[in-house]
């Protein structure tokens, strides 16, 4: 379904993504690593929001550079930035998208029902997201992600700033979705939540992919694997940082 | 005493940048050229950036941030009393006061700019209270693909500054239609392509308002570049279209027709961000083409009837197509 071949980007000399390749047919996969390793690049790349310098990416048999529009249609995307407009409410982003993805306005009306309550944004839905909370914001997104049910779902850090009832919630809701064939990739830091999500973790580390395994063989606990393999926390302490009555 | 220096001197920038945001390349500028029959216009012009200049430069600093910071309660006042001094409206009532020698004019202006954000703040207080005060939000969807689209960029073009004076424009010209006692027709062409000029800044810079979020949003939907520019252009007619209704809207009209086609240009190629209720700011030798081509082309359609808007349209068209593939190739 996802098709990733050879995949690389430079920004001047810095080089964000290096030769990256993987395909994946379903389930939940999960991309980690540290900031600056290439995660969002490689998210970008895969919707189409940055071309890539070499390789080639495909969803469902299209190709993303060629045939952008069929693409577009075919995802539903949580990007980095967010992707949402200052001077609309919660409800009208959605209003937004469903006739430009060619739902009718009763199934835009109905999805966004429950999209609002399933997310607990029903509240705040009439509430301009310049004035939104982080959380709020990002789950407007992801909404908007979902709204007109993609084939495959791409999103950026989808558990960050989120708080703990919306993110059990939106990984309950990645899990069944994912059982209903739809394809997952997100990237991510909240490494307690992967265990329960995903059926693939890769991580990434300067731009290269340096571990990519189904989670059910992973052998060791992803936290330490992750340390070891990608980035170990360092040991300096801050000894000025002290109570000024000890 | 560092700590308050320390606190003003970040002011003192916030307060310039903010600034020179309301003072970039507006095609309103070019009203200069009509020498001292503009003066009116001006006037009215400076009334309406009053509304950003006379904000508390206290304001540039989050709550949050001002209420954590360890001052005294002297500190505090220090700073407030410090940062009148920042406020471009005090600069202003003193050079009144120097010029004029009159205290009660400069004490006057002040209380006029001191109103204006009393006004603006009972009106954020009435839609905090009642959201059916949010004229804004009271503009709804259009039908079609697009119509989700097209409400978005009503709403953000109304957040500038430049429909309000061309609203201005509007509604003089049109009382004098009313009350005048022998008005002269060519006169309401005339204001027509004002209208269009005051709001013509906006075509420069489409995407201004949408910041790296937007831009990201319109990149994902499954919407050729074109379509997105027309929801723009749809989204800036209608306004304009709305504003010259008091006055003969064709010549108008093509102003904005032809300013859209070459602000394509800019709106795709140049990076022009824009601040919400501010002037649009755009590129001064663009505007001055644009300024120039909208004016001779809008005049024409004066003088020869509806084709040349006809023809302006089909310049329109080719714009449109054109830079909406370079849109989708950026």
């Amino acid at each position: 379904m996802l098709h990733c071949h050879d995949v690389g980007k430079r920004f001047g000399e810095f080089v964000a993504l290096d030769n990256v390749s993987f395909d994946l047919a379903g389930g939940v996969c999960a991309l980690l690593g540290p900031n600056g390793a290439g995660k969002s690049t490689l998210l970008k790349i895969l919707s189409g929001l940055l071309a890539p310098d070499s390789g080639e990416v495909s969803i469902a048999g299209c190709n993303v550079s060629k045939e952008p529009l069929r693409v577009k249609r075919m995802i539903g995307v949580l990007p980095e930035d967010l992707g949402v407009f200052d001077a609309l409410t919660i409800e009208e982003h959605l209003e937004l998208c469903g006739p430009v993805y060619g739902l009718t306005r009763s199934e835009t009306r109905e999805r966004t029902g429950s999209l609002l309550r399933i997310l607990g944004l029903e509240k705040g839905r009439h509430t301009y997201l310049d004035q939104c909370s982080h959380g709020m914001r990002k789950k407007t997104a992801l909404a908007m992600a979902l709204l007109h049910n993609p084939r495959v779902l791409l999103l950026d850090e989808p558990f960050e700033g989120i708080d703990p009832v919306s993110s059990v919630t939106i990984r309950n809701l990645l899990i069944a979705v994912s059982g209903r064939g739809i394809v997952v990739f997100l990237t991510s830091h909240a490494l307690a939540m992967i265990p329960q999500l995903a059926t693939e973790v890769m991580m990434i580390r300067g731009g290269s992919i340096v571990f990519h395994s189904a989670a059910a063989e992973l052998e060791r606990p992803l936290e330490e694997l992750y340390f070891d393999l990608v980035e170990t926390p360092p040991k300096e302490d801050l000894p000025w940082l002290r109570s000024a009555l000890s | 005493m560092a700590a308050l220096r320390a606190i003003l001197n970040a002011l003192r920038r916030a307060v310039g940048r903010d600034l020179a945001s309301s003072f970039k390349a507006n095609n309103l500028l070019f009203l200069g050229l009509l020498g001292s029959s503009a003066e009116a216009l001006f006037v009215l012009l400076g009334f309406l950036l009053l509304f950003p200049l006379s904000s508390d430069p206290l304001g540039e600093i989050p709550n949050a941030r001002l209420a954590l910071w360890p001052l005294s309660g002297w500190q505090r006042l220090g700073l407030r009393l410090a940062s009148l001094a920042l406020s471009p409206v005090v600069w202003i009532g003193i050079l009144i006061l120097l010029k004029t020698r009159r205290a009660g004019l400069a004490l006057a202006f002040c209380g006029l700019a001191l109103g204006m954000q009393g006004a603006l703040a009972l009106g954020r207080y009435m839609v905090k209270r009642d959201p059916h005060w949010d004229l804004l939000g009271g503009i709804p969807q259009l039908p079609g693909r697009l119509g989700g689209l097209v409400r978005t960029n009503v709403r953000e073009m109304l957040s500038l500054l430049d429909p309000y004076a061309a609203a201005l424009l509007s509604m003089g010209t049109g009382a004098y239609r009313i009350f005048g006692a022998h008005p002269d027709p060519a006169a309401f062409s005339i204001a027509g392509l004002l209208v269009a000029m005051a709001m013509s800044t906006i075509a420069q810079s489409l995407f201004g308002l949408d910041l790296d979020s937007g831009i990201t949003r319109y990149r994902l939907l499954p919407v050729r570049g074109w379509e997105i520019l027309l929801a723009k252009d749809i989204a800036f007619l209608t306004i304009l279209f709305v504003l010259l209704l008091p006055l003969d809207p064709w010549p108008g009209m093509t102003f904005g027709i032809v300013a859209l086609a070459f602000g394509h240009h800019s709106s795709v190629l140049l990076e022009l961000p824009q601040q919400r209720w501010r002037f649009a700011s755009g590129n001064l030798p663009f505007g001055a083409l644009q300024t120039a081509a909208g004016m001779a082309v809008g005049f024409e359609e004066h003088q020869q009837g509806l084709w040349v808007l006809a023809l302006a349209a089909m310049g329109y068209i080719a714009s449109v197509y054109y830079y909406g593939r370079r849109w989708e190739r950026e």
